[in-house]
């Protein structure tokens, strides 16, 4: 793409700081008319903050926006929206109980005294066969599927007529071939003149970008065009050094440590159907699949959170089926959840107190049903050491921790009275690539031990280099896919995606 | 990045803090609260060199006067210890009122069953027949909750009501040469009154009930297993189940202590001060307990402070009337400005805190 184009957008020594600390420093930017520019970091790299001061979520501290030429002071989301810079939040803002139209209007300053949804329908209709959408417009948002939500998400946009259009992390929720599709529908857009913005970690859809800017705690490290360059080059501007995800050795045991048999459950929400699985002694099974398509309810029932309708899941031999959490736990079954802040921890808890979360009844912390501080504080010395959890004290709130830190405290936790099975769903999702690569080493060291380990990840690179077997998730039925040598990534994209399954209705116009 | 975000203002909610900033707080808005009276005194055309110097006299004058004041803290107390439980849990019961009297209703019928025995204990029984009346009114609400998920505000709001009524309902129809004209039961025999500690003031042996209370409180929150899963289903119910705390065990417990509490506050307030059934036992201890002990923070230790302050501020309120005219009324006028003044404080401290935070 050609740069001589005029920047619609530039940001010049542009700084924004919390407190004390900084989270965009002094970065400048611009984005051409017809470009697609990309904003690469690890999590806490300052590209969120640095668009929502764009946006106008937050007002910079130094330095100034230009738009079209003309300096503009950003006060909040409204002025972006008349500016015509509209944003793609990385979690939705849309309401599930209304309609696509109704989300549409909800999100576009009113024009005249009376709603029009039947011009909108229209519009919305014009806009779907121009892009090659498959949205129903009179659909209930919160009946589509992730990926279909975030092409509403778009539609938003589009239909104000953006002249920017951000977005932030918008892959995170697809399968690989609906990441291409809406690169493909990103290209089409900046060649009408659209400019877009691209906040991403993942090289290879900052690889797909005309321009990237790299940004590290909050300093812009470079801004380079990406014809030519490669992931090795980004990546190592991204984290700073050259990074590899650890590889397993060795092959796993014939011992079957954790066994379901035939598992479904029928209550609210997404449902399991007839799942089949078995986890060897020393195995890791990769779990792949667009959230949302029944990993949170397989883990749940497994932690023993939710309940089962049919089926058995047997530890060793012993039946945990419905058992219950705690009993679950008894059986040596550790559980690292999908969200740590609002499934793992206790946010105004000290880590000393999370780290004693769920042992509050054993004798490792207590005795006759009172806490003793000594073993408390014993037992958080020794996890903040061997997990090299940076916090200033034990008694920290857990909720100062940064996410890595705090997904250290909730391994600690389960390694510690974990002695059979490891159920980690997104372990290392929103982690730095450091607190990624030691999460990956212990789940390798634990393999090395003999655990049966249950790993749920959206980085299927990573996925193909750490299990010994993978399956995929599709419509709460599980696909056994088996050796990563011998698949590849694009037939994991298609299960994903939902091929090779009976479909779900709500699914089918993914596929 | 995306977390500063996401990122959660700090909870203005009821979140443990540092006993030191309770103290700091609940001294501030005392303060606060009583600079605001001044004004209104002024305003009003009272003149408050008048006005406060009668306030003190009445509440700690004297022996009598310290005495009538720590009689009157006793039943704050303990209602304010049963909303620091549950709402250190997050749960938002009011159903203190109506447990408080189930609770009396139990402890007179206990006093009339056992009526012709006396001991010198012959109390202890019917203030154990209280804290279960109590703790069964407050378990039907836990175990709407738990089963069916019905909101316990409402539920227990309701179920205040249906306290009431039963209440008449007995003076009326159920004992015995009931006065129905009064609404007042015949009096509890007088084997189970409550033994006075200081002569001719209502101050008794519920002095060491609810000190005793507060202790163990105080205590089984800070130090226990169950004090440990109560703060953590509190702060955090999706993780504490993660972690094998069963929300409806826990809820139901906390419920029947909660309502155990107000059933003894029950139970207190007939043996020691009414001695009869009558609607004055709905005295709006309970109610008053909900406010005693937001402003304590839910820290037990501050309940006490919180609860006879007051206490004073009822009964120097007769004083100030007698000697300064100001209407006695002013008194609950102040106790509301000192709830405000409360408030305010709680989030200015937040704030600080929240600032201290960043710029570490």
């Amino acid at each position: 793409m050609s740069i001589d184009n005029s920047p619609v957008l530039r940001v010049r020594h542009l700084t924004k700081r919390f407190g004390s600390f900084t989270a965009v420093d002094d970065v400048s930017l611009q984005v051409g008319r017809a470009e697609i520019h990309g904003l690469l970091g690890e999590n806490g790299a300052g590209k969120s903050t640095l668009t929502a001061c764009i946006s106008g979520y937050h007002s910079p501290d130094v330095g100034d926006v230009e738009f079209d030429g003309c300096s503009v002071e950003i006060r909040s989301p409204a002025d972006a929206t008349r500016l015509g810079i509209g944003m793609v939040h990385q979690h939705f803002v849309l309401v599930p109980a209304l309609s696509v139209i109704d989300n549409v209007m909800a999100a576009t300053p009113r024009e005249s005294l009376l709603l029009r949804p039947a011009t909108v329908r229209t519009r919305l209709q014009a806009l779907c066969a121009r892009y090659e959408l498959d949205v129903d417009p009179d659909a209930q948002v919160g009946d589509l599927a992730v990926g279909q939500q975030q092409w509403v998400e778009i539609l938003k946009c589009l239909y104000q007529k953006v002249r920017l259009l951000i977005l932030d992390e918008p892959t995170a929720v697809l399968a690989p071939q609906e990441s291409a599709r809406l690169f493909a529908i990103l290209r089409t857009l900046a060649g009408e003149g659209t400019a877009v913005i691209v906040i991403t970690h993942k090289l290879d859809e900052a690889l797909q970008c005309d321009h990237v800017t790299v940004m590290r705690k909050g300093r812009q490290i470079a801004t380079l065009p990406t014809q030519g360059r490669d992931k090795e080059e980004l990546s190592r501007l991204m984290v700073g050094r050259v990074t590899a995800t650890p590889r397993r050795q060795g092959v796993p045991g014939d011992e079957r440590r954790l066994e379901i048999r035939g598992l479904s459950t029928a209550g609210g929400g997404r449902r399991l159907h007839d799942v089949d699985l078995s986890v060897h002694r020393g195995e890791i099974l990769g779990i792949a699949g667009v959230s949302g398509n029944g990993q949170r309810e397989l883990f749940e029932v497994l932690a023993g959170t939710r309940r089962a309708d049919r089926g058995q899941i047997r530890c060793d031999g012993i039946d945990i089926t419905n058992v219950g959490p705690a009993r679950v736990m008894g059986a040596g079954v550790g559980h690292i959840p999908q969200d740590r802040f609002a499934e793992g921890l206790v946010g105004e808890f000290s880590v000393m107190d999370n780290l004693a979360l769920g042992l509050h009844r054993t004798p490792a912390v207590s005795r006759r049903g009172f806490l003793s501080r000594s073993r408390m504080q014993a037992l958080a010395r020794s996890a903040i050491s061997r997990y090299a959890i940076a916090t200033r004290s034990a008694r920290t709130p857990v909720h100062w921790l940064s996410g890595g830190n705090a997904q250290k405290v909730v391994i600690a936790r389960e390694l510690f009275h974990a002695t059979r099975v490891l159920l980690a769903n997104q372990p290392t999702r929103g982690l730095d690539i450091g607190v990624i690569e030691d999460i990956y080493t212990l789940l390798l060291a634990k393999r090395h031990e003999g655990f049966a380990i249950l790993l749920a990840s959206d980085e299927l690179d990573d996925l193909f280099a750490l299990s010994d077997r993978i399956a995929v998730m599709v419509g709460g039925r599980l696909v056994m896919v088996g050796d990563p040598a011998q698949a590849s990534v694009e037939h994991i994209g298609h299960l994903m995606a939902g091929g090779g399954v009976a479909q779900q209705a709500s699914r089918e116009s993914v596929a | 990045m995306s977390t500063q975000l996401q990122q959660p203002l700090p909870s203005v909610a009821f979140a443990v803090p540092p006993a030191l900033i309770t103290l700091a707080v609940i001294v501030l808005s005392m303060l606060a609260g009583l600079a605001i009276t001044v004004l209104l005194l002024l305003a009003t055309g009272y003149r408050p060199a008048d006005a406060l110097p009668a306030l003190w006299a009445g509440a700690f004058g004297g022996a009598h006067e310290t005495a009538e004041t720590v009689a009157r803290a006793v039943p704050l107390v303990l209602t304010a210890l049963a909303t620091s439980v549950a709402y250190r849990a997050r749960l938002w019961s009011v159903g203190q009122e109506g447990q408080l009297v189930v609770g009396a209703l139990f402890t007179y019928a206990a006093a009339q069953l056992l009526g012709g025995r006396v001991g010198p204990f012959a109390w202890l029984l019917p203030l154990g027949a209280g804290a279960l009346g109590g703790a069964l009114w407050g378990v039907l609400p836990a175990w709407w909750k738990a089963r069916r998920g019905v909101n316990e505000i409402i539920s227990t709001v309701l179920l205040n009501y249906v306290a009431v009524y039963l209440l008449t309902y007995a003076i009326a129809h159920l004992c015995e040469k009931a006065q129905p004209t009064y609404l007042q039961s015949d009096p509890v025999p007088g084997g189970a009154w409550l033994p006075t500690l200081v002569a001719d003031t209502p101050l008794n042996v519920g002095l060491f009930v609810a000190l005793g209370a507060a202790s163990v409180v105080a205590t089984v929150l800070a130090h226990s297993a169950f004090g440990f899963e109560l703060r953590a289903f509190g702060s955090n119910p999706v993780a504490s189940r993660f972690k094998g705390i069963d929300s409806v065990r826990t809820t139901v417990v906390i419920f029947l202590v909660s309502g155990a509490l107000c059933g003894l506050c029950g139970a207190l307030q007939l043996l020691g001060t009414h001695q009869r059934l009558s609607l004055a036992v709905a005295s709006g201890a309970g109610n008053a307990g909900i406010i005693v002990a937001m402003l304590a923070r839910l820290n037990p230790w501050g309940v006490l402070l919180a609860a006879l302050m007051f206490g004073a501020l009822d009964t120097g309120s007769t004083m100030m009337q007698l000697e300064a005219g100001v209407p006695s009324t002013l008194a609950k006028a102040m106790q509301a400005l000192m709830l405000l003044c409360f408030l305010f404080c709680e989030l200015a401290v937040r704030r600080v805190l929240a600032q201290r935070d960043c710029d570490d």
